[in-house]
């Protein structure tokens, strides 16, 4: 049922704006306009609560803190009475100062982290390097310190023209007694490698020449080794590496905690500052005068008397509250809220996936919760599923979520329906019923009346499309829509005339008596030419294809009745044993998921489609009352 | 042969549309989930216009039992 709104005009002395609206973000159920005038008398508390609010939100982030689910009211709650005396004015500088300690500190520590993965980052790679020459570094230790070990970035095609002018130079020096230059070489992923070389002291002062002439650069070892020799700096890498390991878990321990420590107390705050924020904005969008100001919205008449007896009582004269019906020029801008019977209420989900109806529209959520278990009971039609069904929806009731709830509870009433209709049709995980208990059909097999079905669920389409149609008459009428109102009139008078002659060309009736559906026939398309034009015909045929696609309740009921079938003739193929046993399973598991599955989403399209299509008028507005959001939609925006 | 003409005549009634609907669900699926990435609000209709094919291979299943049923 769509609720009754009222126009609500609230006026308000100017120096007590910010407790009104606070009052009445408390009562959570005015909807204001959106975007009314211009922001007027804004003296930067507004955009100071925003600079705040997103300061804070990138504290949350820089903690690394994601677990809005677990935040609750009284958390937030908390942050309010902390600052509640305190007007936004007042509190911003002061949440600000101390937040600039806090973030200057996180910064600190964020940065220290990084710099020391950096780090760490470049000390295992020196160590990584330095241990793939180690087997060199230790086949040529030299206690004399005689020759010293160097490393040299050079591309692989430049080391034989190097080490040719290294021995050159070492001839030239009169070192024939050294011998050979022993080198190592580790290439690189890509281009140039690391050569180790062994030379005599004697060569120190040349060798950067000649690295210089055949281009080959010096590797440098990291800082905290490098009055090392390569051969001897491994020990002290490593002992870098653990100790810059220690240090960034440390680091990270102590940011972890900060997390667990602030994330939460900073995200009430961020939700509070959220709430200021949108009070703020709507004072600041509020008309006002020297003395007074003034704001509008939509309120449900139903809560009308609690609202005003609240504002009265807080604010006595200095407030004042106007109400009125809205007018017809209005209701294109009346928001929609929804309120029916907690049996019911869960099927507004169905809604959810369209657009709101109009204010003056129809609410469908009661045929919905009518036809659509209904119609899923018809297809699933086993009294097993059923009850497997049944569990099912028990143990989502028990969810924290409310979406799930409702699911639970559509989930029972099918249930209900799959076990009505599988008494009906005989079924029991197909034709187990039968063999073990000797189950029969209430009605008929589903797989051997194949026609008898069909011709029922197609008598079922045509009383749901004329029940949607009726419906469609109705909001014409209502509305005072005639060109509504005839068309559907019109539709209908040709959909009972067609109805009418199949009537009598199946009995024994006179053929005389075709003139009475004839006649319909034809003051149906009057109506329906006057009130829709050539797209009302079009329509009318569409409603004959649209009753048609009803039969899919029977196919697909059929084919989940076959394969529960097909179950069983695999325990006649394999026997009572475990293989035949396992496969039958899988068979209707497989069946179940089907037959779920394919129930609910073709009912859904038979409602959306057939019948929605026969009255809904959506082009409404959703109802977003000025209050609290709760739930992980309170997310950051 | 006459039987066997039948049941393929079954067969065809309801695989060719089978074969239509899934192209058609195929192309509206594609563009469909490029929509509601642009826009989730959308996600209702896109469901709707999803489903509106098989009507066509529902009519096909229609026609199939109808021909079986003959041969029955």
């Amino acid at each position: 049922m769509i609720r009754s709104m009222m126009r609500l005009s609230v006026w308000g002395v100017r120096s007590r704006r910010q407790e009104i609206i606070s009052e009445l973000f408390s009562l959570g159920v005015l909807h204001l306009d959106e975007g009314e005038g211009a922001l007027r008398g804004d003296d930067g508390t507004l955009n100071g609560l925003r600079l705040l609010r997103g300061r804070v939100l990138g504290l949350v982030e820089a903690l690394g803190w994601d677990r809005w689910d677990i935040l609750k009211d009284s958390d937030v709650d908390k942050a309010v009475q902390l600052f509640s005396d305190l007007p936004p004015g007042e509190f911003v500088p002061e949440i600000s100062k101390s937040l600039d300690k806090f973030s200057t500190r996180l910064s600190d520590l964020q940065e220290g982290l990084a710099g020391d993965e950096d780090t760490l980052s470049k000390l295992r790679k020196s160590l990584d390097l330095l241990s793939r020459f180690s087997a060199f570094f230790q086949r040529w230790e030299d206690p004399s310190r005689e020759s010293y070990i160097t490393l040299w970035w050079i591309p692989p095609e430049k080391i034989p023209p190097f080490l040719a002018a290294v021995q050159n130079d070492l001839l030239s020096r009169g070192r024939e007694d050294f011998g050979g230059i022993d080198h190592h070489f580790v290439p690189g992923r890509e281009g140039p490698g690391i050569l180790s070389l062994r030379v005599p002291q004697a060569l120190a002062p040349g060798i950067s020449a000649i690295a210089v002439r055949e281009k080959a650069l010096p590797w440098r070892l990291p800082e905290c080794c490098d009055q090392e020799a390569p051969e001897s700096s491994i020990p002290t890498l490593r002992a870098a590496v653990d100790e810059l390991d220690l240090r960034i878990n440390s680091i990270k321990n102590d940011l972890s905690e900060n997390s667990e420590e602030w994330g939460p107390r900073l995200a009430a705050l961020f939700l509070f500052l959220d709430e200021k924020t949108e009070q703020a904005a709507v004072e600041a969008r509020s008309e006002t005068s020297d003395n007074f100001f003034s704001l509008s919205g939509w309120i449900p008449e139903d809560s009308l008397l609690t609202t005003e007896e609240a504002l009265k009582t807080k604010f006595g004269k200095d407030v004042l509250l106007k109400c009125r019906l809205p007018g017809k020029d209005e209701w294109k801008d009346v928001p929609t809220s929804l309120k029916n019977r907690p049996f019911f209420a869960p099927f507004e989900v169905f809604l959810k996936l369209l657009r709101p109806p109009s204010y003056i529209g129809f609410d469908p959520t009661t045929a919905v919760a009518v036809f659509f278990p209904f119609f899923s009971g018809i297809m699933i039609g086993d009294i097993g599923y059923g009850v497997i069904i049944f569990l099912l929806s028990l143990g989502l009731k028990r969810a924290k979520r409310p979406v799930l709830r409702d699911v639970g509870s559509i989930l029972l009433i099918i249930s209900l329906w799959s076990v009505l209709w599988g008494a009906v049709w005989g079924e029991f995980f197909g034709d187990i019923g039968h063999r073990l208990f000797y189950l029969r059909p209430l009605w008929l097999e589903r797989s051997e009346g194949v026609l008898p079905v069909m011709i029922f669920t197609v008598a079922l389409g045509a009383a749901h499309v004329v029940l949607g149609l009726l419906i469609g008459i109705w909001q014409g009428i209502k509305n005072r829509h005639a060109h509504v109102w005839m068309e559907k009139s019109g539709n209908l008078i040709i959909l009972g005339s067609l109805f009418g002659f199949l009537f009598l060309l199946m009995s024994e009736f006179p053929r005389g008596l075709f003139s009475i559906p004839v006649s319909f026939l034809v003051i149906g398309l009057v109506l329906l030419v006057a009130g829709g034009g050539i797209g009302g015909v079009i329509e009318a045929l569409g409603s004959i294809g649209n009753i048609v696609s009803y039969v899919r309740i029977a196919a697909i009921g059929l084919s989940s009745a076959i394969l529960a079938l097909v179950a069983s003739k695999f325990l006649d193929v394999f026997g009572l044993s475990i293989l035949g046993v396992f496969l039958a399973l899988m068979i209707h598991l497989l069946n179940f998921v089907l037959a779920v599955a394919g129930s609910g989403l073709h009912s859904a399209r038979l409602h959306y489609v057939e019948f929605f299509g026969k009255f809904y008028s959506d082009g409404g507005k959703n109802y977003t009352p000025f209050q609290r959001r709760s739930g992980s939609s309170w997310k950051k925006r | 042969m006459e039987k066997a003409l039948i049941a393929l005549a079954a067969a065809l009634a309801v695989g060719l549309p089978a074969l239509a609907t899934a192209y058609a669900q195929a192309r509206i699926g594609s563009a469909g989930a490029g929509t509601v990435a642009e826009k989730p609000e959308t996600g209702g209709t896109i469901i709707i216009l999803e489903a509106i094919p098989e009507t066509m291979v529902i009519l096909g299943f229609v026609v199939a039992i109808m021909i079986i049923l003959q041969l029955a």
